[in-house]
């Protein structure tokens, strides 16, 4: 039986993702012999998927410096129901493989793309974007590590102007980072495999991520003949929008894609260029802003709160909050500096109560979190600035009176 | 039988017990894989509670069936007449079984049949062929060409049809009221003729095939084997209907409704297929055929001959889609899982 949660996971990405959402589309059976795969047999959409033909726009930069942000497109071929196999688990000290099956049959989806992509870095930019997309939707947390998001990466090498080369795939990829590693060694394994004679096997192989490197996977000789066949058990997937529902269906039964369509979210591309118009922050912030999960939502809390320009604002958290969580490896919502806090700090500095270097200080007294408010810190530490103007001459005239060797000097020149 | 335990004069752990005894001493038929005793004694009990507060829960309360060994019932072994899956304890009930259940229907046990209803003669299951009831009647002894040896009374006996051959053995040899067959490829009505009863296959999508091991899903039907066609029309009526649980069944509500006691048959049109009178087919069976349509011809019914261009093909479609289902099927018996 058909999960409905999973057809309208893969209509919003779909519709997400710039697709075109096939009314009708069918189910089979992919037949392959292995251990994690119980039913010898998964169930996916071979010949006509869910959707097709959309695109994604993902951006990153040329240099470190985040000031050169290059945007591109990178097209989806199609998106597709699948069902999951169970996971292998490989026991090489004890020359034993477990299976755990308890992911069996879980729906998955699989997003297709083509091979517009030229780098690692590309590669890594187009699947963050697709994450953020995806967490934005609901359809999925996308946390490469827990394997809630697998990337499997097809590189091939080419002369300009010549057909694509022969690709291998490459699994096994648990990270962002990784995959960016993965897709430029395999680059350049192939062009030295190539530039030395040698030519590329159409293979599958595993990213040994301590190494960096690729290596062949075993048993994946040749082309597997899958015996593909549709699935008796699911009737094709009929999908309407407005203007193809029939009037007597219940709203229940059917998936309806202009409905989905009304209930989509605010997608990444959208919420940055919101926070650029709004804030009047540059658009590499707004990448930042949108990359680290709650920070965005941390700086509309501290702006809220604050009359200091968001453009200040910012400063303070992409380079300061921002370095401090990343130095401790804590998440936005594991800091133990609340927006209330730096909203508060940021409120002194603006009525010039402390400069901004003591206004540093403050806040690396917050991050010690014991619970002080910044106005309490200042007082302790007696990093007010001082706005007397008698006060300063006095003090200024005591640091004078005290180093009369030196005023003579400086006073001689 | 209803009216009777419903007027008492018979209960049914009566009846229950009735029918496993009969079970027991035809057992030389094998048509039982499980004999189910005691939650049948049990559910005899149950429905006795509820005729003695008047309150059956229908025509089938305390009525005893079987169910061919490919359905999965709860708590008891299922097998297919297959080593692979020896040991096999379902862990849920089927629909079809499930509805019976519901109805209050007591089950006596699970029936003999071809390794995972794949045959036509319910001989190649694990636990050996079953035996026709009718291979022990007066006629067929007489028309058997006496040897006079006795130990060939051992080996003179006729095949039930398959692969729902136990559950027709069941129903022939009185030891139930009605069993539960399936039907892929004829799998319900051959045993059905084989064995003199009533054998009904459904229209694919009309019963759920949740819980029935899948042969091949896309004709595999639950069928129904009674010893007289009102019987069986009771039975659809409380199977037949949408499963959410089953995607392949129609989503229209179903009706049950009741055979009318046919008088006139002067408004009824009968067709005989041209394209069934096969080559190979026998003298006998021929005139049986011919005598049933002269039978409605006389009582004023219109018989005409009709064609049906695509018979031939059909058994070649049915070789196709049935091996690749089959395969398909099959691939998960890997003895890892399941028993």
């Amino acid at each position: 039986v058909l999960n409905r949660r999973c057809v309208e996971a893969a209509v919003m990405t779909g519709l997400a993702l710039n697709c075109s959402i096939n009314k009708k589309s069918l189910f089979d059976r992919k037949h392959y012999f292995y251990a994690d795969l119980p039913a010898g047999y998964q169930i996916t959409q071979q010949r006509v998927p869910i959707a097709v033909n959309g695109s994604l726009s993902y951006s990153f930069c040329t240099d470190n410096k985040m000031s050169q942000m290059v945007t591109k497109t990178v097209r989806i071929k199609q998106i597709q129901l699948e069902q999951d196999s169970g996971k292998s688990l490989h026991d090489d000290t004890r020359s034993q493989t477990l299976v755990d099956l308890n992911r069996a049959g879980v729906g998955l989806m699989e997003v297709v793309m083509e091979p517009d992509m030229c780098c690692g870095e590309e590669a890594a930019a187009a699947v963050r974007e697709l994450q953020l997309i995806l967490q934005t939707l609901g359809s999925s947390q996308a946390v490469m590590a827990e394997g809630q998001l697998r990337v499997d990466a097809n590189v091939s090498v080419h002369h300009p102007g010549e057909p694509y080369g022969v690709r291998t795939e490459v699994k096994n990829i648990n990270s962002i980072r990784f995959l960016a590693k993965a897709v430029d060694y395999e680059i350049q394994r192939q062009i030295e495999e190539l530039e030395s004679g040698g030519t590329v096997l159409n293979e599958t192989r595993a990213f040994d991520s301590k190494l960096g490197c690729t290596v062949p996977m075993r048993d994946k000789e040749g082309k597997q003949d899958y015996r593909f066949m549709p699935e008796p058990n699911l009737p094709p997937l009929i999908l309407y929008d407005a203007k193809s529902l029939p009037a007597n269906m219940d709203h229940q039964q059917v998936v309806n894609i202009d409905w989905i369509h009304e209930r989509l979210p605010d997608l990444p591309s959208v919420k940055r260029a919101k926070l650029v118009e709004r804030y009047g922050i540059l658009p590499e912030h707004s990448f930042t802003l949108l990359n680290e999960d709650g920070l965005a939502e941390f700086f509309e809390s501290v702006v809220k709160q604050t009359p200091m320009k968001p453009k200040k604002v910012i400063g303070w958290i992409l380079n300061d909050l921002l370095s401090y969580l990343k130095q401790h490896s804590l998440t936005v919502k594991e800091s133990p500096v609340s927006s209330f806090l730096l909203a508060d700090l940021l409120n002194l500095l603006e009525k010039k109560e402390i400069s901004s270097t003591a206004a540093k200080q403050v806040l690396a007294e917050l991050w010690k979190g014991e619970g002080k408010t910044p106005l309490e810190i200042v007082k302790e530490k007696k990093l007010e600035l001082i706005q007397d103007q008698k006060e300063l001459e006095q003090i200024c005239q005591a640091v004078i009176d005290g180093q009369e060797n030196e005023v003579i000097m400086m006073v001689l020149g | 039988v209803s009216a009777a335990l419903k007027e008492g004069r018979v209960t049914p752990t009566e009846l229950c017990q009735r029918c496993l005894s009969l079970v027991k001493s035809t057992k030389f038929l094998n048509a039982y894989v499980t004999v189910a005793e005691e939650t049948a004694l049990k559910q005899a009990e149950e429905s006795e509670k509820r005729y003695r507060r008047g309150q059956p829960l229908g025509v089938l309360d305390g009525i005893p069936v079987a169910v061919k060994d490919n359905f999965n019932i709860a708590g008891i072994e299922t097998t297919c007449a297959s080593n692979m899956l020896k040991g096999y304890i379902s862990p849920y009930n089927a629909t079809v079984v499930q509805k019976l259940l519901d109805q209050g229907a007591v089950l006596l046990g699970k029936t003999n049949l071809d390794e995972f209803a794949m045959g036509s003669g319910s001989t190649d299951g694990v636990f050996g062929p079953v035996r026709n009831p009718w291979s022990y009647s007066r006629q067929y002894k007489e028309k058997s060409v006496p040897e006079s040896h006795s130990e060939d009374e051992e080996c003179n006996w006729v095949i039930t049809g398959g692969s729902s051959g136990g559950s027709a053995a069941a129903v022939a040899s009185f030891t139930c009221f009605a069993a539960l067959g399936s039907d892929t490829g004829g799998s319900t009505r051959n045993p059905a003729a084989h064995c003199g009863v009533v054998g009904l296959k459904p229209t694919y999508g009309l019963i759920s095939r949740h819980g029935l091991i899948p042969l091949v899903n896309s004709m595999d039907v639950p069928g129904i084997l009674t010893r007289c066609v009102d019987d069986a029309a009771v039975v659809l009526g409380s199977l037949a209907g949408h499963d959410p649980k089953d995607s392949t069944t129609i989503q229209d509500n179903f009706e049950p409704f009741e055979l009318p006691s046919l008088t006139d048959v002067s408004k009824l049109s009968i067709g005989i297929p041209k394209e069934y009178h096969a080559p190979g087919l026998s003298s006998e069976i021929l005139a049986l055929w011919s005598k049933a349509a002269d039978l409605f011809k006389n009582a004023g019914a219109k018989v005409t001959e009709v064609s049906l261009p695509h018979t031939r093909y059909s058994i070649v479609c049915y070789h196709v889609l049935c091996t690749a289902e089959v395969a398909s099927n099959m691939a998960r018996f890997d003895g890892l899982e399941y028993g």
